[in-house]
């Protein structure tokens, strides 16, 4: 399958996507409810984008194209609403997080699905282990090269996107230190990573034509990357946030990412170059493993920073963009965040320690999903 | 009658009810593990298939009698009784009311097709109630024991363990509601004939609000995944027990209700490890056990058509309240009859029930058990076998689960 045109998008509209948990109100572990749920949904007329995933105890749902943080809000709350009215009638439970702190990867079922099947032969346990949970975020661009550009650009503020969003410190059973363990499950996948720096559609038709002609890819989906183009909506898609706890953090993140986003194609700050990548791994393992305490080394001067308070400067460094965007109350949120080192893996910890029970935790998670 | 022993030499003969106690936990195992390997089949099956045996070859029926014994039995009962109860989820009923519309489609279809059956067997209007109620239950014992053993999750279990719970109290309050009419057909006065049942009625929910907020508490104090604090939940059973004696009060409804009560009112999840632990376990092997003594091949084949007749409409019964309202309540065809097979199971408690209403009224009691005996009996090693097939047919179980490992 050659690759496909470059569709053409507004540019800065935005499009999320959520990875859920469905878990049994008993127990609160996961339960392969997906197919009773999608039954359910289509029962009491749900409009609105929904999807299984590789295991039958998750659930994807995308809002469609919006224009702005309050458009993204509204229909991630409406679907919201709509996916908890279906899981009322089969008493489950859904939330977000990026992992399930307690589930054992061992029981998962994979979905029925030619795709599925063959992701579960090719990768195996790694398939099961998958039953990990993000938040995707797409951003409309007016062509492909911008959308190299843009994608390159971006690819310095992921930690701080990483550490904004975790939401899964707790992995069978335990606490693993982490603020987003669920980056390591995607880790072990080969196709993982960062995209190929190259700055053209041609080029990038080039690359792909390569790694086609080796087998080893046939289409864009086996590429597992942070960020990657997405042709057939002429976006890029951000998909190294965890799963937040609620839809307003989900909104908020999407903000963000938007404003960044304006700020790296009408001001043009920097000049993507390969060697940002070179800390680029370093960077986001700081991310991943220490939350906000993280190092952040810049690539450009090489000065190191402490990514909550690197984060802050980013804030205020696109305040402009935020004002044009209606952004400004989403960032400055997130901001407050940073500089008071708050995010939803901190979240669980806390009430982790008040009451040591897994289970209940998790209840919690959905209690906060579905304030 | 005690077995001929003269065979054996002199100094093992002084044979009491702990050796047979503790042959019935040798074997047991054994066979559950047996049919478990050899078909598939639950290992509750292998235990009842025991104690069928123990009661048609082996005289250890004073074993089933001595009242220490028994008294270990009730509590194994209520341990799968407060399990289930603490498994019901009240909220579910009022966000899905098309589950209340199953339960009642198949407890209500059930009773009306036994009902009919036993009037047209020539059961007296009263004997053909007391069929009717004791068919409606779903052994709760079974249907907690085979749910807990295959480790299933999933929508049929939910709604087989909720319906389950649901038409044991329809069973139990039935019962009651005939013994009031009895009493005025005796004769009594209708205050007089409806103080019974009110004040069984009273001390059972008296009872089971006690054991809800001592086991509220115990959970609050204490981990009760840990074994030490485990026995601590067994112990206040017992106790429980011990005065549901007293108060003249519902065995089965006590740790019933208890259970739920728990799950309703204190939503932070209970969990506790299964039977509450090794020593729960047991019990609950010798429970089944025991249930195989009392029933009896002979019944089977001398209930013959009738006991046929009463588990196949029985079946149709639950079945088919199941597939009524199981689209809407939001379950698909295939799910739907699986829990309706689920349903099917039918023991322990029967006897209970019907123990209760021969105490009361021993001649009834003698025709309701004739007539159910058979059933009862085929349903004892069937039923478990109708509830896992339909488990598994849904993919709920960890077996299911297994089958669609495709790496």
């Amino acid at each position: 399958m050659p690759l496909e045109a470059f569709s053409t998008s507004r540019a800065l509209t935005l499009g999320v996507e959520l990875e859920l948990q469905l878990v049994g109100t008993h127990d609160f572990d996961l339960v392969a409810a997906a197919p009773d749920l999608l039954r359910v949904l289509e029962q009491q007329g749900f409009v609105g984008d929904v999807k299984p995933e590789i295991t039958s105890s998750m659930i994807e749902i995308a809002t469609g194209i919006c224009e702005d943080y309050g458009d993204v809000l509204t229909q991630l709350t409406a679907l919201r609403n709509g996916l908890l009215e279906g899981a009322r009638r089969l008493d489950i439970g859904i939330c977000g997080g990026g992992a399930h702190p307690f589930q054992l990867w061992g029981e998962r079922q994979i979905t029925d699905g030619v795709r599925y099947k063959h992701l579960s032969e090719l990768y195996g346990y790694l398939a099961k282990q998958f039953t990990v949970f993000g938040q995707h975020v797409h951003i409309g661009c007016p062509g492909p090269d911008e959308a190299l550009r843009l994608l390159h650009g971006m690819s310095r503020f992921i930690p701080h996107l990483i550490a904004l969003s975790a939401s899964s410190p707790f992995v069978q059973c335990h606490d693993t230190g982490f603020d987003s363990a669920r980056l390591n499950s995607i880790f072990a996948f080969p196709l993982s990573g960062r995209a190929p720096f190259v700055l053209t559609w041609s080029d990038f038709e080039a690359y792909f034509e390569k790694m086609a002609r080796t087998g080893v890819v046939k289409s864009m989906k086996d590429f597992y990357w942070d960020i990657r183009p997405k042709p057939e909506y002429g976006t890029i898609e951000v998909r190294v946030l965890d799963t937040p706890l609620s839809v307003e953090r989900s909104a908020r993140l999407a903000a963000l990412i938007q404003t960044i986003a304006r700020w790296l194609m009408v001001d043009k700050p920097f000049m993507p170059a390969e060697d940002d990548y070179l800390v680029y791994a370093f960077n986001r393992f700081q991310a991943c493993r220490f939350g906000y305490e993280g190092v952040w080394v810049d690539p450009e001067s090489g000065e190191r920073h402490v990514l909550g308070d690197a984060i802050v400067a980013l804030v205020n460094r696109i305040g402009p963009h935020a004002a044009v965007l209606g952004t400004q109350a989403a960032c400055a949120a997130l901001a407050h965040d940073a500089a008071t080192r708050t995010n939803d893996a901190a979240w669980l910890r806390e009430h982790y320690g008040a009451d040591p029970l897994l289970p209940e935790l998790v209840r919690r998670q959905c209690l906060r999903w579905a304030e | 009658m005690a077995p001929d022993l003269s065979f054996l030499p002199g100094w093992i003969a002084p044979l009491d009810t702990s050796f047979w106690l503790a042959m019935l936990l040798v074997i047991a195992p054994l066979a559950g593990e047996a049919v478990f390997r050899l078909f598939g089949w639950p290992r509750i099956v292998g235990y009842t298939l025991v104690g069928l045996f123990a009661s048609n070859h082996l005289d250890a029926g004073g074993l089933a009698l001595s009242e220490g014994f028994r008294h270990g039995l009730e509590v194994a009962m209520a341990v799968l009784l407060f399990e289930l109860g603490s498994r019901v989820h009240l909220h579910w009923l009022r966000d899905n009311p098309w589950l209340i519309a199953t339960s009642l489609a198949e407890a209500g279809m059930t009773f009306v097709m036994v009902f009919g059956i036993g009037h047209y067997l020539g059961l007296g209007f009263g004997s053909s109630i007391a069929v009717g109620a004791v068919c409606m239950v779903s052994s709760p014992a079974v249907v907690m024991r085979v749910a807990s053993e295959l480790n299933a999750r999933g929508q049929v279990t939910e709604r087989l363990l909720m319906l389950s719970a649901l038409n044991t109290i329809y069973a139990v309050l039935a019962v009651q509601v005939l013994l009031a009419l009895l009493g005025q057909a005796h004769g009594q006065h209708v205050l007089q004939s409806l103080q019974a049942p009110l004040r069984y009625l009273v001390s059972t929910f008296v009872l089971a609000l006690l054991l809800a907020a001592a086991v509220g508490v115990a959970r609050r104090r204490l981990d009760l995944a840990n074994e030490n604090s485990v026995l601590l939940l067994i112990g206040l059973l017992f106790l429980a027990l011990v005065l549901v004696r007293l108060a003249g009060a519902s065995p089965i409804l006590v740790p019933l209700l208890a259970g739920m009560v728990l799950r309703s009112r204190d939503l932070r999840p209970c969990l506790w490890p299964r039977h509450f632990g090794t020593a729960g376990g047991a019990l609950v092997v010798l429970l089944f056990v025991v249930n195989g003594m009392a029933a009896d091949w002979r019944l089977i084949v001398a209930g013959g058509l009738a006991g046929v007749t009463v588990v196949v409409l029985r079946a149709a019964a639950k079945v088919g309240g199941s597939v009524l309202f199981g689209r809407l309540s939001g379950l698909s065809m295939g799910q739907s009859v699986a829990l309706g097979i689920a349903l099917l199971p039918m023991s322990g408690t029967a006897f209970l029930l019907t123990a209760s209403l021969y105490l009361a009224f021993p001649d009834l009691g003698r025709h309701v058990a004739a007539a159910l005996a058979g059933a009862a009996a085929v349903m004892e090693i069937a039923g478990p076998i109708a509830t896992q097939w339909a488990l598994r047919h849904c993919g709920e179980t960890n077996a299911g689960r297994g089958n669609n490992h495709a790496a």
